[in-house]
């Protein structure tokens, strides 16, 4: 199963568009979504097709078997809601170490029963991290590991996981001479023997 | 469960000879007793049981109801890597009659402007490592300090003898010149450059600029082999550092605080040959903060240092962390993502070895440390 097709619920601001796997696989879907998000007006929504954010995947469905599987391919439907998000756990990594797979962080716990205040290593898989975080991705860089509950309007409940990695700024030159400046006074004024 | 730092007794003799090795399965921090309630640390850990975060030696001495604004004579940062240097800012900060020591790349104004430069990110990057440096040079700076500055073939430190106690002498066998600059070189390369992202100061190689430490308090010596590791150029790593240690004819030391956490990298035939006597007591401070399968020391390592020490001792232990009452949700989902998360804090741990002059050393081991292994005394 692929994770596109895992990640086959993906909510736009407060509509959700369900999504249901056919035989004719992931294009498909894209082509049924593009059209109902035209007929619906949606192109706002789903402009490129890309989610803006993932809010939640279901990787408990097994899809293969869902009652979604019986539906025609092009069975879209639109459902208005507002949803509340739970979180479960959350932590703050520093990646330690990329592997080809892989990669090691050391985490602290910011939330969460056990977890908050805790000291982890962690091995986590690269494939949770985004495409488009995938350039961030090395030895120092810092993200935000989180799984929470999204709770629908009908009290459904979906449990997800994300790697959120930080986009840092940038250092500026006048910082820099500033510090460069300091640290020129302070080397020349250490007493060393 | 916490270290009961109310259970360690009372400070030594003043002719007694003590090393004290404590170590939490990330960090690790020595204590020496030189004679005449004149004390040393090397490198800094904290109890992160405590909210403080005190530094170790912190708890350790004022537990033995040492004065570390007096007693303690100098600190030692054995090099930059945040397992060795936590805490050692409030450290210094507190030690006010404490020299200063570290490896001679480390007080150039090359590494000084990096460590103010990626200072300037640490709001970002929490800082930890620049953090503590400049906390350390900000305490020598307000006292007008002298800072003894570390390299191959140094003496570091040195206290005559008085009536009760021999001549205590500290040597640095390391770093090499050639390390020196190669470290150098790799600091200017890493420096930051405007518009580039901010990011935390990661070390690039500083175990091979390591502090290689020999003290000697009368007749007895023990050998500090810090982070040090090989490297086939004779004049970099153990290579240069067992180079040096010859050249000073220093007397073979009967302990070894294990180089490099016990791996295998920092394993060199020469060391134990030229600087050690035949079957020292070996003392390793794990490094737990690693995946299960890439604790340090390896049970390979083990083995192959229990081969070559009469006893060896661990400062702390490689555990596979209970499940800690998170969450049932949250175990399923890490579960299903593939996410594996363990428990880094490990529990600390002192091995604490004293001898007077003349005598054997005393042995003592607290929880969780433990003797790994003891060979039989020969008859």
């Amino acid at each position: 199963m692929t994770s596109a097709l895992r990640r086959s619920q993906t909510t736009y601001g407060d509509t959700a568009l369900a999504v249901s796997e056919s035989a004719t696989g992931f294009d498909s879907q894209q082509r049924a979504l593009s059209d109902s998000a035209q007929s619906l007006g949606q192109h706002d929504f789903v402009d490129g097709l890309q989610p803006k954010r993932r809010l939640f995947e279901v990787p408990d469905v097994n899809l293969s078997t869902a009652e979604a599987v019986a539906r025609p391919a092009t069975h879209v439907k639109t459902i208005p809601q507002r949803t509340t998000s739970v979180l479960l756990a959350e932590w703050h990594g520093q990646v330690t170490e990329v592997l080809a797979a892989t990669f090691i962080a050391q985490l602290k716990g910011r939330h969460g029963e056990a977890v908050a205040g805790s000291e982890d290593i962690a091995v986590i898989p690269i494939e949770e991290v985004r495409e488009s975080d995938r350039d961030l991705l090395q030895t120092g860089a810092f993200f935000r590991l989180c799984i929470a509950y999204e709770i629908s309007q009908q009290g459904n409940r979906r449990r997800y996981t994300e790697v959120v990695f930080r986009r840092l700024p940038a250092f500026r030159r006048e910082e820099l001479e500033q510090a460069q400046a300091v640290a020129r006074e302070i080397a020349s004024e250490l007493r060393l023997e | 469960m916490n270290f009961d730092w109310n259970s360690l007794g009372s400070a030594p003799a003043d002719d007694e000879f003590e090393v004290s090795f404590i170590g939490p399965g990330f960090g690790e921090c020595l204590v020496i007793h030189v004679g005449n309630q004149r004390w040393v640390v090397v490198d800094s850990c904290v109890d992160t049981t405590d909210s403080d975060r005190r530094p170790v030696a912190e708890r350790y001495l004022r537990a033995l109801g040492v004065h570390l604004e007096s007693n303690v004579d100098l600190i030692v940062a054995s090099h930059w890597h945040a397992d060795h240097v936590r805490g050692i800012g409030r450290l210094v900060a507190q030690c006010r009659a404490a020299r200063f020591s570290c490896a001679n790349a480390l007080v150039q104004r090359e590494f000084i402007t990096f460590v103010w430069e990626m200072a300037t990110a640490s709001a970002s990057t929490d800082g930890a490592k620049v953090n503590e440096f400049r906390e350390a040079i900000h305490h020598i700076r307000e006292r007008d300090a002298v800072i003894t500055w570390a390299t191959a073939n140094k003496l570091i430190r040195r206290w005559p003898a008085t009536q009760s106690t021999p001549e205590a002498v500290i040597h640095a066998l390391s770093p090499s010149d050639k390390e020196y600059t190669l470290f150098l070189q790799e600091v200017a390369a890493a420096r930051p450059t405007a518009t580039s992202a901010k990011r935390s100061a990661s070390a690039t190689t500083p175990n091979l600029a390591s502090v290689v430490l020999h003290v000697s308090l009368g007749t007895s010596s023990v050998l500090l082999g810090a982070d040090m590791e090989v490297h086939h150029d004779r004049l970099r790593g153990w290579s240069a550092a067992i180079d040096s240690g010859c050249q000073l004819a220093l007397p073979p030391a009967g302990v070894l605080k294990v180089p490099h956490h016990g791996s295998v990298t920092g394993h060199h035939d020469e060391m134990w040959t030229h600087l050690l006597t035949p079957g020292p007591m070996s003392v390793a401070t794990p490094f737990n903060r690693q995946p299960d399968n890439r604790k340090l020391p390896t049970t390979a390592d083990i083995v192959r240092l229990s081969g070559l020490s009469s006893a060896l001792f661990l400062t702390s232990v490689a555990r596979n962390a209970p499940a800690r009452g998170r969450e049932a949700a949250v175990e399923r989902s890490l579960r299903e993502r593939g996410i594996v998360i363990r428990d880094a804090a490990t529990p600390i741990g002192m091995v604490r070895l004293r001898k007077h002059e003349g005598s054997d050393w005393r042995r003592e081991v607290f929880a969780p440390a433990l003797l790994q292994s003891q060979k039989e005394a020969s008859a």
